[in-house]
């Protein structure tokens, strides 16, 4: 039998709360984390947004002593991957564990605060992070875009299966910041509520924030392990979606033969009207348009660099708990190819499932997760 | 290490461009200028260079010439994949970017702020559309990249490669180092 790569342990902050069961528990009551935010931090105008409860942020920091010099970004990485690691026998300081981190923006927030802007390099969050576990080994950063937490989890179990390392910590992690929101605003991308994946009104996507972390083992059992996983490239427009899906296409048609089945997608889905019309174009070329799909961003909106992390982790909590989830906001049809959109929670066995990603920049990204017999 | 079967070098760094350890090109200017040099020389006409941020450009410069004997119409574009490490991330554009917030915030620069946008841009001109991996490291190593091009090329069904350091600080602090790799 070949080698696999096991995901042994889990942690999500986010709007939803602390920790995986709270976050699942919240998906299983259909209850979103995403408010107005009428702080005039982010945006001028009053919009929704996933933001993490910042006095349980303060109080952690302070309850574990961790040095103030430790930015809002990194004190949620330090926080999920502390959390991840309770409970397991797997130790960062050993030269058997990599860790990684997938952002996209780090410490932005921290741009117009006159700071060192030595602050602002990745490098700089993943050495604070790797120093606060005695790291034996120099941190890895991966930032592609959206689609940068499955791709880092991709990579380490890549640097797993070549048998540089037994076990690897991947946290997933980006902040709320002026800097993004107002991007995005410039965009025109977001929308005035909460976002509605694959729905025929939906107008934009919900910028949203977490901290996540999987803890993946090549010696240690977990119920569920990465089966395969592939990226690949649209070549067609840096900030939008190839409207015949090519890249996500491609990516999925890597990993998927005709002996894989699969019970759920975990789709991108931002809400977007290109992004979901795409990617229905995308799983309808790949025969997959019967197949249950759903979209996590209403819950938690859209947290970019842990994105993938954190609906990763909703996925695995699906198939441990055999129940696929609503995608909230959804209520009428309205992409391009007929896809099966979940409507409403329900049972089902979930044995195998397809995670995908797309992001800026033309990059996406498939990974199949299979639970263990 | 020994596996990776190097076609092509090129590197760009403090105005000089040295293709296969011979130098191409050399100036004392920055890259504002030097910028528009290289592309009149080897990209020219190709109009959306001139909305790029420094880093794309300096990245599709450094393609072009890595690429420019390298028979790009007659290959699988799904075979080719790009491998890129990078230290500072969009730093000089994110500073650009917010700038712009305090007036009107601006969508052409802010697309610009993500580091494997400059992936994107190569993919879009010659048509790729293998695996795209973007790390982030403090300093570059050749010894890091290659293991990460090892990686890539044992995990994907690429048959080229291009692997390379690409950062862009500011106008006269830049470098970029790419491979072309052959599966």
């Amino acid at each position: 039998m070949s080698k696999k790569v096991n995901i042994i342990s889990d942690h999500v902050i986010s709007a939803l709360g602390n920790g995986s069961k709270s976050n699942f528990d919240k998906l299983i009551e259909n209850q979103s984390g995403v408010r107005i935010d009428k702080s005039g931090k982010f945006s001028p105008n009053n919009l929704p947004l996933g933001s993490i409860n910042d006095d349980f942020v303060s109080k952690w920091k302070s309850d574990n002593n961790l040095s103030s010099e430790y930015s809002r970004f990194e004190t949620l990485c330090v926080l999920s991957v502390s959390e991840a690691l309770k409970d397991t026998s797997v130790d960062i300081s050993s030269k058997d564990t990599l860790l990684v981190l997938s952002t996209t923006k780090g410490n932005i927030d921290l741009i117009d605060k006159h700071e060192n802007l030595d602050k602002l390099n990745l490098w700089y969050s993943a050495k604070k992070i790797a120093e606060y576990f005695n790291a034996a080994n120099t941190p890895k950063i991966i930032s592609n875009a959206c689609m940068s937490g499955v791709a880092a989890i991709l990579y380490a179990n890549w640097h797993i299966l070549a048998g540089n390392y037994k076990h690897a910590v991947v946290v997933g992690a980006d902040i709320l910041s002026k800097f993004v929101v107002s991007g995005f605003e410039s965009f025109k991308s977001l929308s005035s509520e909460i976002c509605k994946p694959f729905d025929r009104d939906r107008d934009g996507l919900t910028m949203g924030e977490a901290a996540a972390t999987v803890v993946l083992s090549l010696t240690n059992r977990g119920e569920v392990s990465i089966s395969k996983g592939a990226t690949a490239n649209d070549a067609n427009h840096i900030s939008g979606p190839s409207r015949t899906g090519e890249g996500l296409f491609q990516a999925i048609n890597h990993i998927l033969d005709k002996n894989d089945s699969v019970d759920f997608i975990s789709a991108h889905g931002t809400a977007t009207p290109f992004n979901d019309d795409m990617e229905s174009v995308a799983f309808h070329r790949a025969g997959l348009n019967t197949v249950p799909v759903n979209s996590f961003k209403g819950y938690v909106g859209h947290t970019l660099g842990a994105a993938g992390v954190v609906e990763i982790i909703f996925s695995i909590w699906s198939m441990k708990n055999n129940t696929l989830i609503k995608t909230y906001g959804y209520k009428n049809f309205g992409v391009k190819e007929k896809i099966n959109i979940i409507d409403k929670n329900y049972k089902k066995d979930i044995n195998n499932v397809l995670k995908v990603a797309s992001g800026f920049g033309g990059c996406n990204v498939a990974m199949l997760l299979e639970k263990n017999d | 290490m020994t596996d990776i079967n190097i076609i092509n070098t090129v590197e760009i760094k403090n105005g000089k461009v040295i293709v296969n350890e011979k130098t191409l090109y050399q100036s004392e200017s920055d890259f504002p200028v030097i910028s528009k040099e290289l592309y009149k020389e080897y990209l020219a006409p190709y109009i959306k260079f001139f909305k790029m941020d420094d880093l794309s450009k300096l990245g599709v410069i450094c393609a072009e010439i890595l690429l420019k004997d390298f028979d790009v119409e007659n290959i699988n574009k799904n075979e080719v994949a790009l491998l890129m490490g990078n230290s500072n991330s969009t730093i000089a554009t994110d500073l650009k970017y917010q700038e712009t917030i305090k007036d009107q915030p601006s969508p052409a620069i802010f697309v610009y702020t993500l580091p494997n946008i400059l992936m994107g841009e190569i993919c879009i001109k010659y048509g790729f559309k293998g695996q795209n991996i973007l790390y982030v490291s403090e300093n570059y190593s050749q010894k890091e990249l290659f293991e990460n091009t090892q990686l890539l090329l044992n995990n994907s069904s690429a048959k080229f490669l291009i692997s390379g350091w690409i950062n862009f600080l500011n106008k006269d602090d830049y470098h970029a180092m790419f491979y072309l790799v052959k599966k």
